[in-house]
């Protein structure tokens, strides 16, 4: 009687396994939307070709809080990828994270300056006249002292 | 109680009906492993290795009912999208549903029926979520922005909106400069007066997409039977016909097809060879100029 159970009940998750992870991935993908920012197309929630919030419409801004106030960079090329991500998905670890890793290539570069910058943007777009408006999702401050040893 | 000659028969009858079912199961996991070889997905080491699992599964037959060669495609696919994160698109993520499916379906009695049903479950569930996003929690779907957007900045739809929505080369571009974010954005551009076939255009596609993601949705996830449920499987072609003309991303339209295909009787002959002639089609949609863009 107990291996038929086990086996009834091994039949009944091998039928729902691969439906149950599809929703399970959709509740996480909708729960990062609504508190992390993640764009609607990315995570497994099926919310692709449903918004323009996405890829060109969401971009990285960074600067350097130098004495004379901030002074916007350009985001190297060797760490575009990573912005990518955080743009997708702009959590403040995330955020911080990459901010740890740019601020030592700009302190290599002499650049003096007290924290660095990041902020998050993206672009959504009035009805009729298609009028961009640009609105900044998230922004940190990362101090420098973090990386002196 | 039977005589021997009717016993014969059922047993000639039985090996047959599980040689069409096993034909069904061939032909979808046949076609599930040549779409790696098509369409090579992964980087790094996962490429090398979806290549090696496909093809060893195209080349042994006993491995292509093997439920480890798609235990190992489910890991390597879920490798890639957590590899990828977040940025891996939703077809990764139902490649690696419909890998387990397969795993999954290998380990029970009636491999065929517990396939069709993954199926269907998957296909209902991702337009209901597709339907679900575009109608209830997107701002600006049903006002035609996303489309409108898509059609004038997205670089894959420009000969299609100048195609079908009679923009001029010189229109799109400077529609083009005025939808850029700020700082890229030509501050002294705006949208040009847009052609009347443009906006009927993008209210069509509107309409349409989420009017059939919702048919197609509703029709797998509802118990139809008999030739209500012949609905669903003409749903599904037409969308696969309509959108992959446009939208470039195969990957997911040959998914969904074989998903659907895994769905067919084993008698049910017309409907395996709709599905195959649409799964071609989509390979030769591949190079049609307006969804290579540009």
């Amino acid at each position: 009687m107990v291996p038929s159970m086990v086996s009834r009940r091994y039949a009944v998750v091998l039928r729902t396994l691969p439906c149950a992870l599809l929703l399970i991935v959709a509740g996480h993908q909708w729960f990062l939307v609504y508190t992390t920012q993640l764009t609607p197309w990315l995570g497994g929630g099926f919310g692709m070709f449903s918004t323009v919030d996405d890829g060109v419409n969401r971009y990285l801004r960074v600067y350097l809080l130098e004495a004379q106030g901030p002074r916007g960079v350009q985001i190297p090329r060797e760490f575009e990828s990573h912005g990518e991500r955080v743009q997708a998905l702009p959590h403040v670890s995330a955020m911080r994270r990459f901010a740890a890793i740019l601020a030592p290539y700009f302190i290599a570069q002499n650049r003096r300056f007290s924290a660095l910058r990041v902020e998050v943007w993206r672009t959504m777009y009035t009805t009729e006249q298609m009028r961009p408006i640009d609105r900044l999702i998230r922004s940190i401050d990362w101090q420098t002292h973090h990386a002196l040893p | 109680m039977h005589c021997p000659k009717m016993l014969r028969w059922r047993t000639l009858l039985a090996a047959w009906q599980q040689r069409r079912d096993l034909d069904v199961l061939t032909l979808v996991g046949r076609l599930t492993l040549l779409m790696f070889l098509l369409h090579p997905v992964g980087e790094g080491v996962l490429r090398p290795l979806f290549l090696l699992l496909a093809g060893w599964g195209l080349v042994d037959p006993r491995a292509l009912y093997h439920r480890m060669l798609w235990l190992g495609l489910t890991v390597a696919a879920g490798w890639r999208v957590l590899a990828d994160w977040p940025l891996a698109d939703n077809h990764a993520y139902l490649l690696c549903y419909w890998c387990l499916a397969f795993a999954c379906s290998l380990s029970l009695p009636e491999p065929r029926r517990a396939l069709a049903a993954h199926g269907r479950w998957l296909i209902g569930l991702v337009f209901l979520l597709a339907t679900v996003w575009k109608v209830v929690l997107s701002p600006d779907y049903l006002d035609g922005t996303f489309f409108r957007f898509i059609l004038l900045a997205d670089e894959r739809f420009v000969n299609l909106t100048r195609l079908v929505g009679g923009l001029t080369e010189a229109q799109i571009e400077m529609s083009y400069q005025a939808l850029l974010p700020e700082g890229e954005r030509d501050a002294m551009s705006g949208l040009p007066v847009l052609p009347s076939r443009f906006t009927l255009f993008v209210q069509v596609a509107t309409w349409w997409t989420v009017s059939l993601e919702a048919a197609v949705g509703l029709c797998f996830l509802l118990p139809l039977s008999g030739k209500s449920a012949h609905w669903s499987h003409g749903l599904l072609l037409i969308f696969c016909i309509t959108t992959y003309v446009i939208a470039p991303v195969v990957g997911f339209g040959w998914l969904l097809l074989l998903m659907g295909l895994a769905q067919c009787k084993p008698n049910q002959s017309m409907l395996k060879i709709a599905y195959l002639t649409v799964y071609a089609l989509l390979l030769l949609y591949e190079e049609l100029e307006w969804v290579k863009g540009g």
